[in-house]
């Protein structure tokens, strides 16, 4: 256990032991070199890090110890002795012998380290620059020859090498072997040679891979995209939270002049602990991209955006939406702030209940399962943590929630926590957790759940946001919950889904977890808000909004952060018959058929929260300062304004005030299961399945070129007797099509299921919905 | 490495030894290595798909080891042994002339592709320096002569026998498929042992008594390797009786005998076996450290090639002891003819029903799978060797847990160096007092003393603990050339050096010990008067750099600069003050390093500051050495010797 679990388990006995002269007492189990943290006493190191095994490699922590009143012989690795009660502990502030040791192995780091400071990233935040002033020698004695070695070598797109740098703490490797479970670097060689490497092909592709940059003591791994860019003492660093999932990562961005530069994992023992994964590091340039949105526009009779007054465009937005029936869609990647705006707006100014967070494949089963089970309430990594047994449904953690995967390995190495996988084939990710797998065509989930057994209330079922494209899967997950008494969890993909659900942005809910079917939750809310009626009809699902607006009836549609071909392949046509209001950072899809756009802040431009899957809140700050750009919630305050019918959201902060004194309702929808219907394919095809990857097409990831080279290649997967039924060998071109289209993959023959084929959802040549209009289903497939 | 269905079935019954599949690395290294000459990327992407590693997890366990090669070698490759002892002797100018005679660098082919050479390090047959060994077979005593001849018939395609190895010399691929297990059948080619191994037998049998041949008693016998050859003089009687004894009563046994490890650091023996906790529901394993590669160590190497069996013997009552099902021999890799016999005999010895299922009909069941190394000093050290076994780089562990506790796949084991193991069965068939009144007080039974280097005739000595350098010396016919005595190491050159002064202290634990060294591996390497100590020691650190496992800074970065010093200082480069350094730096190496490897390395140099700090300063002086290295050298005398 680190010593931030010890210290959370209070039943851990304290162990009382001197340092320096000091007495401290500390949690039994404890390194020595943190019991003197906790004095404030500051032993060198290199190789220790707390979330690491202890190797006592560097061998710069050395201090003097005696136990019962024997010394031992030869000063120890302060990093890997845990405390004994009445140790004393000399370190090198008051034993000569440990001061010597130190400064020997300071002069012994430094002989072959090329101390090219001045042009290296990590200079101003080294550890090796730093400790070799505190705690070094004036000179080297060293007169020899360095060792040398070829200068960067990228260890794979985004990751560069620099050997003679490198000190071989082996943090890094340590870390991809221990903490992602992918030790594609490794150290090699032996002896003065030894060194820190890749197998010649294969790159260091990792979706953890910056972690590795981040604790890297010294400048020798570092960051493609980051390289030569800055010095640490030019950088702004603001605390902030990450956008991309909702794993719910503590994020530092360091900005300059306006420009994120860099943004690292934060430290929070109960989320992340010190990591994040490449997309979370990496994929921050949209925001910088040539294509922001920078003044309201609006479309002119010829067809042409342009720009446009905000008093002009606000009217104009605010006349379309008043005079026709609107329904409101807001994609998962808002804040809570902002999803209580659209929340708000749609009920007060709209009214309607015809708003949705859920731009995806959704269901009446799901939305009830959030109202029932979900919303309002709480369940964290600490119930992982100690879970005896993890089910993942329509779930593959490393791909669509990565600190969660994290998380689990963790216990997987430790203590071989049982994981069961309900999914067409095991996915890298669950090989890795040596999940036992369900082998479960898409559609069949709710009868392959129906058989799991053996769960106590220890247990937990971790049930993806796709559990929602198979009917009766919910249901089934739930009685399995039910009659277990298995803790439930629902891990959305976006960051934004689960505050958004808080909020009230789906048709059956209003902010504060009350149905709206509940008369007295609807009485409650008018009162806080001092309108005189709600609507009181549940409203539309995203992809039913969409139908209204192809029927005709519903007429205009806010719209915010939505990729819309997410609910709909036939979007386009659809929304060019609605007034559409777009709130957007950069064009898309929805700005070219919009009537109106307004700019709004990214998430680095804004403070804000999103609440991951835990429902643990993530407040953050602006981390470029003084930027123009507006969080949504404050201009549709605007808007409503515009309308005549207010909401007084003027900023972000009275947004999250507001939000907070409503309370969670202490009433839940009741939750009505479904059947499952196991899907019906036709013997001469194929049961398609997809998810996405954590590296993808993703419209977040644009513009890091070196983060998309790390991408997994997309395959398309089908099984030996599939591959012998078409005359395939693995590599070669299959193609997959339904009547809207195809798409065109090579095929990886693996141990998938025999009646699916499984391809990537959104990745290069592989656009799901786009090409096939479906997520899973039949589809033929033949040889290309 | 393309592969065919019956290279599969290998490959799968080579994983099949191990309890865990990734230990089976090394083997398919090996195994690689017969099928392409070298470890090529290909076979990397096999091993790693068979055993579901990452290729970077194969190729940084395949670069850690010297025996796995990353380019063709020749169909025979050539290791002159330039270790200390070896290079004093002859080896450097045996190395430097077949350079030149063949035209090639270290690790350089011969154009034609059949000759390749390389210079190693001490390969356990310091008694019969300079020693050649091509395809991992000895050719022991060489001159520039016979070297030169050996590597000509190679390119002929006719090379002579080994001196101690099968009757035809087996190619490179050939030997790379007997390291990786596959028995080739040519165990029982070939002599028993060499006449250095069998000097102190005959001085025995001729009446001196103070030496206790028991180990070594029928070494002369021609199938002393044989399981009839053992039998013959009483073999496998022990276990008959330890099988009838308790677990408990055989670990009393050895512990009232007082026998100490034998592999350096001399730890209690029964004492160790009692740390394995019992009744844990654990596996538990016993593992034979037969790594011997302590420059000087040529104990074990002999021992193992005359007499395997006596090894098995011991290993069935440590595992029986113990509580253990399975054992393992880790055995390194460049001793291929050994290799063969301890194969040869535990395969005999499975056949007659002394391993695998109720051995004996007793009821006990033990699986020995021999496991052979690939070339890393640093495998010997214990932790390093149960890292290696389970398929890792070979470095040291962190402890606690120490073996007892969580060793082999994290369950409790017990390492034994081979010497310690094969004295067992004669404790048990003779009994823990016999044992325990041989040698001194507190160092009690007899071992075996090796004699290298400068003696008249070198070899090795199985006596009562306790007798003194002066007493072996003079068994050995004395010093040669009647020349005077001046350093030697008493346990391996990580035993700090002494000089003449110290003939008379008792080679055992403590009186060694009182003097300030160790008694080590009993390597007793001895050089005389000719010899420059600088050069000695400049040698054996560039041993330690090249052997340093590079987990630490201090060992790692510390024995790079200490030969950097050390050169210059034997080429009489640097000043007084350089001795200071270098004495300083041995500080911050010695005790401040991982394992036990560092402080080797820092021995010699303290210990030879310590006795001839003139001679360094008279290198400095005369700016270069004052030694003719001709003149330490056996070659000038070389077909003199008795
Ligand atoms: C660098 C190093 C190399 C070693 N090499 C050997 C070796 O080759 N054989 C051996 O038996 N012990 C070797 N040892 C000692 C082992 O770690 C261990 O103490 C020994 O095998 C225990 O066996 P014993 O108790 O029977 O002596 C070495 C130790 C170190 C530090
Ligand atoms: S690259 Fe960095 S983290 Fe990795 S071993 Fe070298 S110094 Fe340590
Ligand atoms: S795991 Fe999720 S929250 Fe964490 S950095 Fe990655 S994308 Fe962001
Ligand atoms: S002292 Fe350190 S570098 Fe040297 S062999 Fe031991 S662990 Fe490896
Ligand atoms: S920090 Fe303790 S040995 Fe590296
Ligand atoms: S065999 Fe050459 S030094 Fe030992």
């Amino acid at each position: 256990m680190s010593t931030q679990e010890l210290a959370i388990d209070t039943t851990v006995e304290m162990i009382t032991l001197t340092i320096d002269g000091f007495e401290v007492s500390v949690p039994k189990g404890t390194l020595v070199i943190r019991a003197a943290e906790k004095l404030g006493i500051q032993i060198p190191r290199f190789c220790d890090h707390p979330l690491l095994d202890p190797v006592g490699a560097c061998r710069q922590c050395l201090v003097e110890i005696e136990v019962n009143g024997r010394k031992f012989p030869k000063p120890q690795a302060s990093c890997t002795i845990p405390v004994e009660p009445g140790m004393i502990v000399n370190t090198q502030l008051t034993s000569a012998v440990a001061d010597k040791a130190q400064q020997g192995v300071m002069e012994l780091l430094l002989i072959n380290h090329p101390l090219d400071c001045a042009v290296c990233d990590k200079g101003g935040e080294c550890p090796l620059q730093n400790q070799a002033m505190s705690n070094g020698g004036e000179e080297s004695r060293f007169e020899g020859t360095k060792r040398t070695f070829e200068k960067p070598i990228s260890i794979s797109s985004q990751v560069l090498l620099d050997r003679e740098r490198c000190i071989l703490c082996a943090r890094c490797t340590r870390f991809s072997e221990e903490i992602a479970g992918d030790p594609f670097i490794t150290l090699n060689e032996r002896g003065a040679l030894q060194q820190v490497g890749i197998y010649e092909k294969e790159p260091f592709e990792s979706y953890f891979s910056g972690n590795t940059v981040q604790i890297c003591p010294v400048g020798a791994l570092t960051g493609a995209s980051y390289r030569f860019r800055a010095r640490p003492f030019d950088l702004i660093s603001t605390p902030s939270a990450c956008e991309h999932c909702a794993s719910g990562c503590d994020m530092r961005t360091d900005v300059r002049r306006g420009k994120t530069l860099r943004r690292l994992a934060g430290d929070d023992a109960s989320v992340n602990e010190e990591w994040n994964c490449d997309k979370g590091r990496w994929a921050f340039k949209y925001v910088n991209a040539n294509d922001r949105i920078t003044t309201p526009l609006i479309r002119d009779e010829g067809g042409r955006l342009r720009e446009a007054s905000w008093p002009e465009a606000l009217a104009l937005a605010a006349k379309g939406l008043k005079e026709n029936r609107s329904a409101v869609l807001v994609g998962g990647r808002v804040t809570l702030e902002d999803a209580y705006g659209y929340s708000k707006f749609a009920r007060v100014a709209l009214k309607t209940n015809d708003i949705d967070f859920r731009s995806r494949v959704t269901s009446k089963e799901e939305r009830n399962f959030l109202a029932s089970h979900v919303v309002g309430t709480q369940i964290n990594y600490r119930d992982l943590d100690k879970a005896d047994q993890i089910v993942l449904l329509g779930f593959e953690a490393e791909e669509e929630s990565p600190i969660v995967f994290l998380r689990l390995y963790k216990q997987v190495r430790k203590r071989e926590l049982k994981i069961t996988a309900v999914a067409p084939f095991a996915s890298r990710g669950n090989k890795k957790l040596k999940a036992e797998l369900i082998a479960t065509q898409a559609g069949s989930e709710a009868s392959a759940i129906s058989k799991i057994s053996n769960l106590s209330n220890k247990s937990v079922i971790l049930i993806g946001e796709r559990l929602s494209e198979s009917t009766g899967a919910i249901s089934a997950a739930v009685t399995l919950a039910t009659s277990s008494g298995a803790k439930l969890a629902w891990i959305p993909r976006r960051a934004g889904e689960r505050g958004a659900l808080e909020a009230g942005a789906i048709p059956n809910l209003l902010p504060g977890a009350r149905p709206v079917s509940d008369s007295v939750a609807r009485v409650d809310l008018q009162a806080a808000w001092g309108v005189s009626g709600l609507p009181s009809n549940p409203g539309l699902d995203s992809d039913e909004i969409l139908k209204e607006v192809e029927r005709g009836s519903i007429r205009a549609l806010l719209v915010g952060g939505v990729d819309p071909l997410d609910i709909s392949p036939d979007y386009q046509t659809i929304m060019e018959k609605a007034f559409v209001v777009s709130l957007e950072i950069r064009h898309s899809a929805v700005t070219q058929i919009a009537n109106v756009v307004f700019p709004v802040a990214a998430v680095v431009e804004k403070s804000g929260t999103f609440i991951n899957w835990e429902s643990r809140g993530r407040f953050f700050e602006a981390a470029v300062p003084d930027s123009l750009s507006r969080s949504d919630v404050r201009i549709l305050s605007m808007l409503a304004d515009e309308m005549d019918s207010s909401i007084n959201l003027p900023t972000v902060s009275s947004a999250r005030d507001e939000f907070n004194s409503l309370g969670t309702w202490h009433h839940r929808e009741s939750f009505t299961p479904v059947s499952g219907i196991s899907p019906s394919i036709a013997s001469d095809k194929a049961n398609l399945c997809s998810w996405r990857l954590l590296l993808d097409a993703g419209s977040l990831q644009d513009g890091e070129n070196n983060l998309a080279g790390t991408a997994h290649p997309s395959v398309a997967m089908i099984s030996k007797n599939r591959a012998d039924a078409l005359d395939v060998n693995d590599g070669e071109l299959i193609r997959i099509s339904t009547s809207r289209g195809q798409i065109t993959l090579p095929c990886q023959i693996d141990q998938i299921e025999d009646g699916s084929v499984w391809v990537p959802r959104n990745s290069a040549n592989s656009k799901v919905i786009e090409s096939l209009g479906i997520t899973s289903g039949e589809v033929s497939v033949v040889k290309a | 490495m393309p592969l065919t269905d019956s290279d599969n079935l290998v490959m799968d019954s080579i994983i099949n030894r191990y309890p865990r599949s990734r230990s089976a690395i090394m083997p398919l290294l090996h195994f690689a290595q017969s099928k392409d000459g070298y470890v090529t990327s290909e076979s990397i992407e096999v091993i790693a798909k068979k055993l579901n590693l990452e290729s970077a997890e194969v190729s940084a366990v395949a670069t850690f080891y010297t025996q796995y090669k990353r380019g063709p070698v020749g169909e025979y490759h050539v290791g002159v042994c330039t270790n200390t002892l070896c290079a004093i002797m002859g080896g450097d100018e045996i190395f430097e002339s077949l350079k030149e005679h063949l035209g090639v660098e270290n690790n350089g082919v011969t154009d034609d592709g059949r000759v390749s050479i390389e210079h190693i390090e001490c390969n356990a047959a310091c008694d019969y320096a300079p020693v050649i060994m091509a395809n991992w077979e000895f050719y022991d005593n060489q001159s520039v002569e016979s070297a030169k001849d050996l590597v000509d018939s190679m390119r002929q395609g006719t090379p002579p026998a080994p001196t101690r190895g099968p009757d035809r010399l087996p190619t490179w691929k050939e030997n790379s498929a007997l390291l990786a297990g596959i028995n080739d059948g040519l165990a029982n080619q070939g002599v028993q042992a060499g006449e250095p191994t069998l000097l102190g037998l005959k001085i025995a049998q001729s009446g001196n008594k103070k030496l206790t041949p028991v180990l070594t008693q029928y070494y002369d016998q021609k199938d002393s390797f044989t399981l009839e050859g053992y039998r013959r003089g009483g073999g496998y009687k022990a276990i008959e009786r330890a099988l009838d004894m308790s677990p408990d009563e055989v670990i009393q046994t050895v512990e009232d005998s007082g026998l100490r490890g034998r592999g350096g650091a001399g730890f209690p023996t029964g004492m160790k076996w009692g740390f394995i906790p019992q009744g844990d529901n654990k596996e538990h394993y016993f593992v034979v450290n037969a790594d011997e590669s302590e420059p000087g160590t040529c104990k074990d190497t002999p021992l193992m090639l005359a007499n395997p069996h006596v090894l098995i013997e011991g290993t069935i009552i440590g595992s029986y002891a113990i509580r253990a099902k399975h054992a393992f021999i880790y055995i390194r890799g460049e001793v291929a003819h050994v290799i063969r016999r301890v194969q040869q005999a535990i395969e005999d010895a499975y056949k007659a029903g002394l391993l695998g299922k109720n051995i004996l009909g007793k009821g006990f069941d033990l699986d020995l799978v021999l496991h052979v190394g690939a070339g890393a000093y640093i495998c010997g050290e214990e932790t390093a060797l149960l890292d290696s076994l389970e398929g890792f780089r070979g470095q040291p562990r962190l402890r606690p847990p120490y073996p007892a506790i969580a060793g082999l796949y994290a369950r409790p084991t017990v390492v034994n160096n081979v010497e310690s193991v094969a004295s067992v069965p004669a404790i048990i068939n003779n009994g823990a007092q016999w044992f325990a009144s041989l040698g001194t007080e507190k160092s009690k039974g007899f071992t075996l003393y090796s004699l290298s280097g400068h003696v008249k005739n070198p070899g090795q000595f199985e006596a009562p603990l306790g007798i003194t350098l002066r007493e072996l010396i003079d068994m050995a016919g004395g010093m040669r050339d009647g020349n005077k005595l001046k350093f030697w190491t008493p346990g391996g050159s990580s035993t700090p050096i002494f000089t003449d002064e110290h003939l008379d202290i008792p080679l055992d634990y403590e009186g060694v010990a009182a003097a300030g060294s160790m008694l080590g591996t009993k390597a007793l390497q001895i050089f005389d008067e000719t010899t420059s100590v600088v050069r000695a020691v400049l040698r054996w650190t560039e041993f330690y750099e090249h052997e340093s496992c590079g987990k630490c800074t201090p060992c790692r970065e510390g024995t790079w600069w200490l030969v950097q010093i050390l050169k210059d200082l034997d080429a009489g480069k640097g000043e007084q003050a350089d001795l200071d350094k270098l004495l300083d730096l041995c500080d911050n190496i010695a005790g401040r390093s991982f394992c036990a490897l560092a402080d080797g390395a820092a021995s010699p140099i303290i210990s030879s500051i310590q006795y001839f700090r003139q001679e360094y300063l008279e290198h400095l002086k005369i700016g270069g050495s004052p030694f003719n290295p001709a003149a330490s050298s056996l070659l000038r005398s070389v077909g003199v010797r008795v």
